[in-house]
């Protein structure tokens, strides 16, 4: 190809180069192996007279159906097949590819839903342009530099308290129904405009469920730098089990461009069951929970591919968000643990929160980004210092106080104020803020603007308050979106602006 | 042995025969051929023997070409 490019000449010039490919070609007829099905059950065949087999290879059957080849044996080839093998018999051919499974990889899967092996699911012809095999090494310590650029979630809580970087990986973690997807799904939508690429990856989700996201992502505008890759609930365990590298081969290649990329695991205790599914019928051992006892490093393997590089390597970088889910809130079960020994910190969304109304659900005590403040804005690390300490002392007053009902002064401030920062943490699905909003929002809370407004009227306050600022002091707000930060003329402003929304605000109660 | 000869339409039956003898005489054993004929080899025949393809016909000639032709593209 590189040969095709570099001819600056004629037309002339490109087909002398396609006749000389021509002469050189030698028809000699070919010689494959193929081996023979000696056993199909539960979607595993046993292929004899195969040998030299690498692990992982990818394996054709007949009538299209594709295998990949995960015990390799002496005297034949476990392969688990990705397709439903019910017209696969004994005694089928299987012919070897010779290479390991692929997934197509390039611009054109932006905008679209794709299995794992890169055949379009979403209707729509796809011709992919490139494939690069799913499984590669981790990059290296010395093509990696430390994590300093945030990446905005647009979500008030984790931003302030739990900040992620570009390069991170950044569990999210909780029981069903608890808000770990939608807080996926918003940080995807506010990647809008940010050149970041995104890549949701569903495991073992209901077809429904995967038809809202994208949805989501089509109404608010995120397909256009958003690729999902989907093995739904109906896929086989295998095609359950290659996804996520699948979704990781992708952004690492954006990511080798010097891009930055976010995705998405949903979820992983999903992908830890199809690939205890496929190691049962594969009858190796079962260790822990009936798991093989690899499934540490089935996890470990696929976020260290997650990574900021060096400049020399490019400078890009790709961000996890890997999602578990837990059961009755346990988060020492074995799968929990492995993942959260792995990642950079964790999110913990809480049931008891959810249904009392605080979404997103996050427990701020339990939560943690391993990273920290250097992947924060100046201006948010500003205003975000004392925020974790404000809510837990917060949290332990409101325990103390069900008990006694004569509180001093102080008790009662702190109370107010908790409960208070507890609402401007609330926020709505799909309505990630701005950096100057979140600004907004802490700054006035820095300032006990919020003081004269009483707690129930703080639904209302917090757009309003947003809205006038919007309106008021649009400059303002523009350099912190651009710049990041925020000096103390810009501070005096902001604050100024505030205190008159407050005057008002109150004034129309 | 059993094996499977693919071959394009409008092949001879003395064609055919010639293909068999040439296999059984290469691997030097009695081997009996389910002969099918495919239309997508536009010439020549595809055996499958003793965990071998051997292909021989035009279309896997001409995507050999195509591979060749596009190089590492």
């Amino acid at each position: 190809m590189d040969e095709m490019m570099n001819i600056t000449g004629s037309v002339t010039d490109f087909a002398r180069s396609l006749s000389d490919r021509v002469a050189a070609f030698d028809p000699v007829g070919q010689v494959k192996l193929c081996g023979t099905v000696s056993k199909i059950s539960d979607n595993v065949a046993r292929v004899i007279n195969l040998p030299g087999r690498c692990y992982g290879e990818l394996l054709r059957f007949s009538d299209n159906i594709w295998g990949i080849a995960l015990d390799l044996e002496e005297n034949g080839v476990g392969a688990v097949l990705l397709n439903p093998g019910d017209t696969v018999c004994v005694g089928d051919m299987v012919h070897a590819t010779g290479h390991p499974v692929d997934t197509a990889v390039s611009d054109n899967v932006l905008g679209r839903i794709l299995s794992p092996i890169g055949t379009a699911i979403d209707g729509k012809p796809f011709k992919p342009k490139r494939y690069a095999p799913i499984e590669r090494p981790a990059p290296g310590l010395i093509s990696r530099r430390p994590v300093d650029t945030p990446m905005d979630t647009g979500i008030l809580a984790i931003d302030s308290m739990i900040p992620i970087g570009r390069g991170q990986r950044e569990l999210i973690i909780g029981d069903r129904q608890t808000g770990k997807t939608t807080i996926a799904v918003d940080a995807i939508l506010n990647q809008k405009g940010k050149n970041v690429i995104c890549i949701y990856c569903a495991i073992g989700q209901k077809a429904s469920t995967i038809a809202q996201i994208a949805q989501t992502f089509e109404k608010n505008g995120a397909m256009a730098y958003t690729t999902i890759i989907a093995a739904t609930a109906a896929d086989s365990p295998a095609m359950q089990y290659l996804a996520p590298y699948a979704a990781c081969t992708i952004g690492e290649e954006f990511m080798k461009e010097g891009r930055d990329v976010l995705v998405v695991y949903d979820d992983l205790s999903k992908h830890a069951v199809a690939y205890r599914t496929m190691s049962l019928l594969l009858h190796r051992p079962p260790g822990r929970e009936a798991y093989p006892g690899d499934v540490f490093y089935l996890h470990s393997r696929l976020l260290e591919r997650s990574a900021c590089m060096a400049h020399s390597e490019g400078g890009g970088s790709m961000t996890a968000l890997p999602i578990i889910e837990t059961t009755g809130g346990n988060i020492s079960a074995y799968i929990p643990t492995n993942v959260i020994s792995i990642t950079d910190g964790q999110i913990y969304l809480e049931s008891e929160l959810f249904h009392s109304g605080v979404r997103p659900a996050i427990n701020t005590g339990l939560s943690v980004s391993r990273v920290g403040r250097a992947a924060q804005y100046p201006a948010m690390r500003k205003v975000s210092g004392l925020l974790r300490i404000a809510l837990a002392q917060y949290k332990e007053m409101a325990i103390f106080s069900r008990f006694g009902s004569d509180l001093d002064e102080n008790t009662k401030r702190t109370l107010a104020k908790g409960e208070k920062l507890t609402a401007i943490f609330k926020q709505n699905k799909t309505r990630p803020y701005a950096l100057s909003e979140e600004i907004i929002l802490l700054l006035a809370n820095q300032s006990d603007i919020f003081d004269v407004i009483p707690s129930d009227k703080m639904p209302k306050a917090i757009p309003s308050l947003l809205a006038y600022c919007g309106e008021h002091i649009p400059k303002v707000l523009a350099v912190i979106d651009r710049t990041g930060d925020m000096d103390e003329k810009t501070q005096a402003a902001m604050v100024e602006a505030m205190k008159a929304w407050a005057a008002e605000f109150t004034e129309n109660l | 042995m059993r094996a499977m000869l693919q071959v394009a339409p409008g092949t001879s039956g003395e064609t055919v025969e010639k293909i068999c003898a040439s296999f059984r005489a290469l691997l030097d054993q009695e081997v009996e051929f389910y002969v099918k004929e495919k239309d997508d080899l536009i010439g020549g025949f595809i055996a499958e023997v003793d965990g071998k393809v051997y292909d021989n016909s035009l279309s896997g000639k001409m995507q050999a070409l195509k591979k060749t032709m596009l190089g590492d593209m």
